[in-house]
């Protein structure tokens, strides 16, 4: 008898996360999960798309899915934040969403959508209440009216699995939550940078999983998914380095040193069991979706709790990993996360039953994108359990297709929201084959084995999930970015928002090192003067003292945003003088003073240095001093950009009606 | 101190307001306008070494202090909002004798918004008398501090360091940090610090400026709930601001009161 095997091993006992189950379980379950009404009309929308437009991506005809400014980037909180709780999110996330904005609305405002307050999720709310929002039903994206690429910001028990599965069938979909602001600020500003300066890795991928022993589902993911998309990538992409790490190399330490290289991997797609934890283990929410590795001697080997050892989990990364720029996939149970009820149980044996005390998102991928030294752009994983539906077909055997567009459309160039389209797509024509089945054929003509085959690969491509912007695009090419470009945005990351410049480093390490004019550009030139003039705004005869406010937040406001944009480099100039006390200031230098170390920091990192000599050598004392001076420099810039965002956002704030 | 008579929290107290004209050594050229203000930042230090570090570190802590009280302040005003509507029934209330037990800047800010929700009073100017001129005084306070410490912030700072009169170190620091300094020749490694801690705090003082302006927009948002006024969250920016002020300017007070019990 034919037995169906999912990717998930429970942790505390050891036991696969649910038993083998018999076709006729499995179709019992399918036959009490009718999908409801607006689900099937999306699904029977989405399946007419497919089947008429080869190049079709859930967005709207005519629209490239590659261009923001034709697709459209929205994102969506919870309608139940409070104002000062959103205010900080949208602050954390304000490089991303004014990134975003921008490639956005080149063309068209409205393809830029903060769906927030009245307009953002209500709890309880399904995905056709909140479209009619936008004056849209069932159907293809249609960015005049709701973007195409949507970020959901916050937690599953608040903006539930469900309504993101519905939504995703038509949108691309992308869901982040942390615990900490500062994460959400790291990787925004992870994503940013790297696709400001065009951060690139190597063309790269490795393709990482265990086949344990006795364990048939590892098995078959290493040998029928594993091996020949690594394979498939190779003859697709033939100017790309593609590695497979496989059993006997797919040990937790593999797996570790893959993660903290000097050099990510642009992706790496895993296969392998989830960690499964019973509802309430103190393991859960910190382990459950972990990868379990090699170091698993397999259900016979091993008998009772897993031990941490077998797994990796986010305790195992470290501060040190290197994954600024990557894209995962992780194929596991639980990769992504995990939802509060277990629908599969409560079909299947009548009883409902609780998976965990809320739904969560899975710790390691999100350690992965709020990396201290830079996040992942996204991970790729799976809600609930993972099934090898995935790849294996009845009666076909290997079937990789989804897959092999997904990744071949992400080294095109897509962003990931819509290289996923493809599973989203299978997710439509398997509905509507269940749902055929289900319906139109009489009972006693159908077949156990194919309906339970087809409610699982169902639910197996609608749980995929983007742990991320759905908007982010692979970031590799030949020519990769040099390490210092990595410094640079690493040390954005690591201290407040600052505007770009990067430590210089000592004379003799100092790469660069080439003469500047002294007639450097005036940067000090009193270019930000304003004169805000509120005494005399209150009482000029015929202005209200509420427009005289306005007049000046609006006249700060704009001043602080146009100086934000404007701090696009640094300068430290280091002058000694015999008589100090005679010297001037004009036009951005000291005049009668000697110029004696300068260091010009841009944006993009380009850092000009003059060394201060004296008799043919360098001056280490003066430049010592000089160093000194800059770190303070850029010590202050970080501290005061920071506060000029905030303060930028709260007098936004001020403005709204 | 240019003509804005009432001195800015002490936290600020060594900058001065110049004219560019009489700001030794400094010449803007085209740009400069006969009543251009620089923000001049000057410490002359004793020639003792401890006693020029005990000065800085005096004022570093006043920095430090400052910052964090600061950042108290959006709580403080959740708690006064709290109390406000619990105090209230059946709306808004701003008796005077429930602010009896609070701290001098909630009871003064409650006092403040009280006035301005006054049907008697309003936010009119067109009347004069005792409760016309609080509000007024509070506008006008807020009008002055706030042309300054902007100018703190966005104007380009001058940083001076003097040992008993001698001029050793000169930084001109752009609103963005952009760094010039100018040093005096032959000059030993401590005062090379002695500079550096003060431009340092000095860099820190204009931040601890905009930061309070952040936060005075921040709490005038929350105000602007116990506002009747239409316009709210902007008619309670000075309220707010005076708030913010005495919270700063009761730094300094306990710092006196410190001292004098050492």
């Amino acid at each position: 008898m034919a037995e169906f095997i999912f990717n998930g091993i429970n942790g505390a006992t050891g036991d696969y996360d649910l038993p083998p189950q018999t076709p006729e379980s499995m179709a019992r379950v399918a036959r009490g999960i009718p999908l409801d009404k607006d689900e099937q009309r999306d699904i029977a929308i989405r399946r007419s798309l497919d089947q008429q437009q080869t190049e079709h991506f859930g967005i709207r005809e005519g629209a490239d899915p590659t261009d923001l400014s034709q697709s459209g980037w929205g994102v969506i909180f919870p309608r139940s934040l409070e104002v000062k709780q959103l205010d900080a999110l949208k602050e954390a996330l304000k490089p991303l969403l004014d990134h975003r904005r921008k490639q956005a609305t080149q063309d068209n405002e409205k393809y830029y959508k903060e769906c927030s307050g009245e307009i953002g999720y209500q709890s309880g709310a399904s995905k056709n209440d909140f479209l009619k929002m936008f004056g849209r039903g069932p159907g293809p994206a249609d960015p005049d009216k709701l973007p195409y690429y949507l970020l959901i910001v916050g937690a599953p028990d608040e903006i539930p699995y469900s309504f993101q599965y519905q939504l995703d069938v038509q949108y691309a979909m992308g869901r982040i939550h942390f615990d900490r602001l500062e994460d959400y600020y790291r990787y925004a500003v992870s994503v940013v940078e790297a696709e400001k300066r065009e951060f690139n890795l190597a063309r790269q991928a490795v393709f990482f999983g265990p086949a344990n022993e006795d364990d048939p589902a590892t098995r078959l993911s290493a040998d029928e998914l594993l091996d020949p998309l690594a394979k498939f990538l190779k003859e697709d992409q033939p100017d790309w380095m593609v590695e497979t790490s496989t059993k006997e190399a797919a040990y937790r330490k593999d797996l570790d040193q893959l993660l903290h290289a000097a050099q990510a991997p642009a992706l790496l797609f895993t296969a392998s069991h989830g960690m499964a934890f019973p509802n309430g283990d103190d393991r859960q929410f910190p382990h459950q979706g972990a990868l379990l590795c090699q170091d698993w001697p397999g259900p016979r080997g091993h008998r009772g709790p897993i031990p941490e050892d077998y797994y990796y989990s986010a305790d195992n990364l470290g501060d040190d990993a290197n994954l600024l720029g990557m894209l995962s996939f992780f194929f596991a149970c639980y990769g992504a996360g995990t939802p509060h009820m277990d629908d599969f149980y409560r079909r299947a044996f009548v009883e409902p039953k609780e998976i965990a005390p809320n739904a969560f998102l899975s710790r390691l991928p999100q350690k992965m994108l709020a990396h201290p030294k830079g996040g992942a752009l996204a991970v790729v994983g799976h809600v609930e359990r993972a099934w090898g539906y995935s790849f294996l077909w009845e009666g076909v055997g290997q079937d990789l297709v989804t897959f092999e567009s997904t990744l071949t459309r992400l080294a095109e160039g897509h962003p990931i929201g819509s290289a996923l389209e493809f599973f989203n797509s299978r997710y439509a024509e398997l509905s509507t084959d269940l749902t055929t089945e289900i319906d139109e054929t009489p009972e006693e003509h159908q077949n156990e084995v194919k309906i339970a085959g087809l409610w699982t690969a169902n639910k197996d491509a609608r749980n995929y999930m983007i742990i991320g912007d759905p908007a982010v695009k692979m970031m590799a090419a030949a020519e990769v970015s040099p390490d210092a470009e990595r410094s640079s945005i690493i040390e954005l990351i690591s201290e407040p928002p600052v505007s770009g410049p990067q430590a210089a480093t000592a004379p003799e390490e100092t790469p660069q090192t080439v003469p500047v004019p002294v007639a450097v550009p005036t940067t000090a030139q009193p270019q930000y003067v304003v004169d805000y003039g509120l005494g005399d705004t209150f009482r000029k005869a015929g202005t209200s003292l509420s427009d005289g406010l306005q007049t000046m937040v609006t006249k700060l406001s704009d001043f602080l945003g146009a100086a934000l944009e404007d701090a696009t480099s640094l300068e430290v100039a280091t002058y000694v003088s015999e008589d100090i006390a005679n010297v001037e200031y004009k036009e951005g230098r000291f005049t009668g003073a000697k110029l004696r170390a300068l260091t010009h920091v841009k944006i993009d990192g380009d850092t000009a240095v003059v060394v201060p000599e004296t008799d043919g050598e360098v001056d280490t004392d003066l430049w010592k001093i000089h160093l000194e001076m800059l770190q303070q420099a850029q010590a202050s810039r970080a501290e005061l950009v920071k506060t000029a965002v905030s303060a930028v956002t709260g007098l936004t704030n001020l403005l709204k009606p | 101190m240019n003509k804005d008579s009432d001195p800015l929290p002490a936290a600020f107290e060594p900058w001065q307001f110049e004219a560019s004209t009489s700001a030794p050594g400094v010449s803007f050229g085209l740009d400069t306008t006969p009543d251009e203000h620089i923000p001049v930042w000057r410490k002359d230090l004793s020639a003792d070494p401890e006693v020029a570090a005990a000065e800085l570190t005096a004022g570093e802590a006043l920095t430090q202090a400052s910052m964090e009280e600061l950042d108290a302040v959006p709580g403080r005003i959740d708690d006064l909002i709290r109390y406000t509507q619990a105090e209230s029934v059946g709306g808004v209330s701003f008796a005077a004798p429930s602010t009896e037990a609070l701290p001098a800047p909630e009871a003064e800010l409650l006092d403040l918004l009280g006035t301005i929700n006054s049907p008697a009073v309003g936010i009119s100017f067109a009347v004069g008398g005792e409760e016309q001129g609080k509000i007024e005084n509070a506008f006008d306070q807020f009008g002055s501090d706030m042309n300054r410490l902007l100018r703190l912030v966005t104007h380009f700072a001058w940083v001076e360091t003097e040992i008993e009169g001698q001029l050793l170190g000169r930084s001109v620091v752009s609103w963005s940090g952009d760094l010039d300094t100018n040093w005096a020749s032959r000059i030993e490694a401590e005062v090379y610090q002695l500079h550096q801690r003060s431009l340092h705090q000095a860099l820190a003082t204009r931040n601890i400026a905009l930061h309070a302006v952040t936060i005075t927009t921040q709490s005038a948002v929350k105000l602007a709930v116990l506002l009747a006024a239409p316009g709210g969250a902007l008619l309670a920016l000075p309220v707010a601001w005076k708030f913010v002020r005495g919270i700063l300017a009761d730094i300094q007070k306990y710092k006196d009161l410190t001292q004098a019990a050492l």
